[in-house]
C-alpha cells in the first residue's frame, strides 16, 4: 500500500507484520470512523481519537479512546480487548484536493460563460 | 505599535512572574477550539477533515472556561473550525472578558458582519477579531477555495472597525506568494484601519489537501526578506518584532512547543498546535508527561524541520524579549523605529 494511499476499506489481520500497536496508530491518523471487533464478540463503530501507549505514569495500560458514532459516548478500550480494527468509515481527508476545487471552479466558470 | 500597551503590560508582567517563580515551561496563549466545524474547506488546512458526528459536536462553555482556568495563560486564541459557528460564542467571549483574558477570535469573517449586526459581541479592549486573510482577492479566494470569500471578509472587517472593535488580520503564506502582491495586500489591510497584522509561513499538515505549496526554511527566510525588507512605516504587526526578525533569518529562535497549548473536544493536544500525536486529559499531564525534547527544530524531528510557524516561535520571541536586556532593547528598537 502506498504511503499516502487512503486506508478506507482496509481490514488488517493482526499479526507480526501488523501488530495492534501499529494498527491503532494508523486508525488514530485516519480521518474516518473505524469498526472495532472486540474479543467478546461485540463491534463498536466510532472515531478513534486518542491512544495511550501505556508508557506514562497516568496510564500504564495501552488503550485506545473512541467516540461512538451512534451515541457520541467516549470509550477507553484496552488493546487486549480489541480483536481487530476495520477502516469502514469514509476517509474525510481524501478527494478534497486544491486541484479538485480548481477543476470545479473552471467548470463553473465555463458553464457561466456558456449561459451568457 | 500593533499591540496595545495594556496587553503588552499584561504579557510582560505574566512572563516576568513566571521567571521570578523559575517556571521552566509555561503557556503564553491558550488555543481554544470550541468546535471543529467550519464553513470553508481551505486548501492549506488539515484541521477540519472529520466524520459528520465529530463535526456536529462542540465543547460546552463550562468546558472552555475550565480549560482557560487550568491553563492560566493570559491570552486566549479561539480558532477552530470557525468559532462564529459556535452557538455560545457570545457567552464565551463575555465570560473571558470578565476574567480579563485577552482574546483573539480567529475567524474567516464570512458571517462576521451578520453576527455584529445581531449584537452578539460588545467592543472591549480584551477582544480582537483576528480575521483570516491570505492575500488580495485572487490569492485569498484561491487559498480558501471559495469565490467571494475575500469580499465577505472585507465587509466583516469594515463593520467591526466601524463598531469600534479591535481587528487584526492573520495571514498564512505559502511558496506561491508573490512578495509585491503581499506588500500591496498589507497596504490594503492598513487602509481598512485594522490594528495590526499577523503573518506566518504555513505548516504542512499531513491532512491538508494542498501539499505542494508549503515552505521550507530557506525559502521562508528568502520570501519574508523580500516582503519585509524596506518595510513601510505604516504597516503594523500584531506580533513580536523578534519573530519577524526570525522569519527574515536575522534572529535565532528555537521552538517552544508548549507555548501555545491547544484544547479541543479530544483533550489537550500533544505536543503542539500543529502536530497531532495524541491527547492528554489534563493540562498538567500535557506539561509533565510530554517528551518535549523530541520536538522543535533542534531535536532533529523531521516533522519540525521546516516549521517556522508563529504558534511555536512567537512564545520564544516573547520569552527572549524579557530574558535579557539585549532582547528587550532589540524589541524596543524594532517597535519604536518600525524596522525589523
Amino acid at each position: 500500500m502506498a504511503e499516502d494511499a487512503s486506508l478506507q476499506g482496509w481490514e488488517p489481520v493482526i499479526g507480526p507484520d501488523t501488530p495492534m500497536t501499529k494498527v491503532v496508530e494508523l486508525a488514530f491518523a485516519y480521518r474516518g470512523d473505524v469498526s472495532l471487533d472486540m474479543v467478546d464478540g461485540n463491534t463498536i463503530v466510532g472515531y478513534l481519537f486518542n491512544y495511550q501507549t501505556g508508557r506514562t505514569a497516568a496510564n500504564d495500560n495501552p488503550s485506545a479512546e473512541v467516540i461512538r458514532t451512534d451515541t457520541g459516548k467516549r470509550l477507553r478500550l484496552p488493546y487486549d480487548q480489541i480483536g481487530a480494527i476495520r477502516f469502514t468509515g469514509r476517509d474525510m481527508a481524501e478527494g478534497q484536493s486544491l486541484e479538485a476545487w480548481q477543476r470545479r471552479r473552471s467548470a463553473n466558470a465555463r458553464a457561466a460563460e456558456a449561459r451568457e | 505599535m500593533g499591540v496595545p500597551a495594556s496587553q503588552a503590560w499584561t504579557v510582560a508582567s505574566y512572563v516576568l512572574k513566571q521567571r521570578v517563580m523559575r517556571r521552566e515551561r509555561y503557556p503564553l496563549v491558550l488555543m481554544l477550539e470550541p468546535l471543529l466545524r467550519c464553513n470553508l474547506a481551505c486548501a492549506g488546512c488539515g484541521k477540519i477533515q472529520y466524520p459528520a458526528h465529530i463535526l456536529k459536536h462542540h465543547l460546552t462553555v463550562e468546558q472552555c472556561l475550565d480549560a482557560v482556568e487550568e491553563c492560566g495563560a493570559p491570552i486566549v486564541s479561539i480558532p477552530g473550525g470557525e468559532p462564529l459557528l459556535y452557538p455560545y460564542i457570545g457567552e464565551l467571549v463575555e465570560k473571558l472578558v470578565e476574567r480579563k483574558k485577552y482574546i483573539y477570535l480567529c475567524t474567516n469573517a464570512l458571517v462576521l458582519k451578520e453576527k455584529l449586526e445581531q449584537g452578539v459581541f460588545k467592543p472591549s479592549k480584551y477582544l480582537s477579531f483576528s480575521v483570516h486573510m491570505d492575500g488580495l482577492r485572487h490569492e485569498h479566494d484561491q487559498s480558501v477555495c471559495r469565490d467571494g470569500g475575500y469580499d465577505l471578509a472585507i465587509e466583516g472587517i469594515r463593520e467591526a472597525v466601524r463598531q469600534g472593535f479591535r481587528v487584526t488580520t492573520n495571514t498564512t503564506l505559502f511558496d506561491n506568494a508573490e512578495p509585491l502582491r503581499v506588500r500591496e495586500f498589507f497596504d490594503a489591510m492598513m487602509d481598512l484601519e485594522v490594528e495590526g497584522m499577523m503573518i506566518s509561513p504555513g505548516y504542512s499538515y499531513d491532512k491538508a489537501p494542498d501539499q505542494e505549496h508549503f515552505l521550507g526554511r530557506e525559502r521562508t527566510v528568502s520570501l519574508f526578506n523580500e516582503i519585509l525588507s524596506n518595510k513601510k512605516p505604516r504597516w503594523k504587526f500584531n506580533q513580536s518584532p523578534l519573530f519577524l526578525k526570525f522569519l527574515m533569518g536575522t534572529q535565532e529562535l528555537e521552538c517552544t512547543p508548549w507555548g501555545n497549548p491547544l484544547y479541543n473536544m479530544f483533550g489537550w493536544q500533544r505536543p503542539c498546535y500543529l502536530l497531532q500525536e495524541g491527547y492528554a486529559s489534563t493540562f498538567k499531564e500535557l506539561m509533565e508527561e510530554t517528551p518535549w525534547e523530541e520536538f522543535g527544530h533542534a531535536s532533529g524531528n523531521v516533522n519540525c524541520a521546516n516549521c517556522m510557524v508563529h504558534s511555536g516561535y512567537e512564545p520564544t520571541a516573547v520569552h527572549a524579549t524579557f530574558a535579557s536586556l539585549k532582547g528587550l532593547k532589540d524589541s524596543a528598537v524594532a517597535t519604536l523605529t518600525g524596522k525589523v
